[in-house]
């Protein structure tokens, strides 16, 4: 089972685990700030490389994907 | 006669950290320059290499040190090959040129050299930051600004002001932003903030430019605020081509600047003609 958090900077300077998608083989799952869940879930994640939008269905993708368009300080996707 | 001025202190004060007396873009520059840091916190990231960190006097910043190594760089030829845009001088130049044409949406960034570091910092967060780094070195500093990035709001960017997302798009075009994301425009107040831009003034995924600027220009007029960063720019136009030449010419090679001012041009143009943009018209702005 792979894992990804994604990290939302507060203010303080701290980091939280602000959504956790977990990949099994074959789905994506998220679970975490509903918003944020909500939104990945509904309007998926754009992959430059095809302009294919990714929902959680497509698996592996989907999870590589958060690594690579969560990558700020403010919001930070990280495998564990 | 003497007069002492004392200074009136806010009798509520707890720490110096809790209060930030830092008020204009000037000082706060100032601060992000020079200003000794008191506390660093190493951020968990997938790429590069993230900071937080507080000012003696309370200002919250970003330190980023850019690896061009990493992943998210091989699509960015522009960014990456001999002669290119170095990203960090791109953050710097984002901020320059928002300042500049006054959209105000990038937060002050700096590229600093040497560090200093205030009396009561743990050393051994001075040795996370500094372990490994020549002090030649530059990093860019950007003033931290709260609040939520599009990815985290209910709806996405849908739960933004149209007007708002229509003036990042053609500060996007502007600048050439090749990496404007959900994750990387922080809404707050009714402002947006647009950070994370050292992927800009290439012509890397320029189609993707048009095309979010296209989207967003269908579902609005032009606002008040871009209409007066037009006519101010058409008014002066003389001494603010200088002025931005002053600037990014220090930052980037020519012929990208020339592009990017090329592109202001074409923007307060259309805007001049039109009261709302429409596809037909900004499929005809091209990248320089």
């Amino acid at each position: 089972m792979r894992q990804i958090k994604i990290y939302r900077l507060q203010e303080n300077g701290k980091q939280k685990v602000v959504v956790l998608c977990t990949y099994d083989g074959n789905e994506a799952k998220l679970e975490g700030e509903k918003s944020f869940v909500d939104h990945l879930t509904k309007n998926g994640q754009k992959d430059r490389r095809n302009n294919k939008i990714l929902y959680p269905k497509d698996g592996k993708e989907f999870f590589e994907l958060l690594k690579k368009n969560f990558n700020s300080p403010y919001l930070s996707a990280v495998e564990k | 006669m003497n007069i002492e001025i004392q200074p009136i202190r806010n009798p509520d004060r707890q720490s110096p950290r809790q209060i930030n007396f830092v008020e204009t873009a000037k000082d706060i520059v100032t601060e992000l320059k020079t200003g000794k840091i008191e506390r660093v916190e190493r951020l968990k990231s997938g790429s590069g290499e993230n900071f937080f960190i507080e000012f003696e006097d309370g200002g919250k910043a970003i330190l980023k040190i850019i690896d061009l190594n990493a992943e998210k760089y091989e699509k960015f030829p522009d960014h990456t090959g001999p002669g290119g845009l170095d990203p960090k001088k791109m953050e710097r130049a984002a901020y320059l040129v928002s300042r500049i044409l006054k959209f105000g949406s990038v937060p002050e960034t700096v590229l600093r050299k040497k560090l200093s570091f205030g009396d009561n910092i743990d050393p051994e967060e001075i040795d996370d930051l500094t372990a490994g780094r020549d002090e030649e070195d530059q990093v860019v500093i950007q003033k931290f600004v709260p609040g939520k990035t599009a990815a985290e709001l209910e709806g996405g960017e849908f739960s933004m002001p149209d007007e708002l997302l229509l003036e990042m798009s053609i500060f996007d075009y502007i600048i050439a932003n090749a990496d404007r994301n959900t994750g990387n425009y922080i809404f707050q107040k009714n402002k947006i903030h647009t950070i994370d831009n050292e992927l800009s003034f290439g012509e890397e995924f320029y189609g993707e430019i048009i095309d979010a600027l296209t989207a967003r220009a269908s579902r609005t007029e032009i606002s008040d605020k871009l209409r007066s960063i037009c006519e101010r720019f058409a008014k002066n136009r003389d001494q603010m081509i200088d002025k931005i030449r002053g600037k990014l010419g220090q930052l980037m090679p020519e012929r990208y600047m020339n592009a990017c001012i090329s592109r202001i041009e074409k923007i307060v143009d259309l805007v001049s003609r039109h009261k709302k943009l429409v596809a037909k018209d900004i499929s005809g702005l091209t990248f320089e």
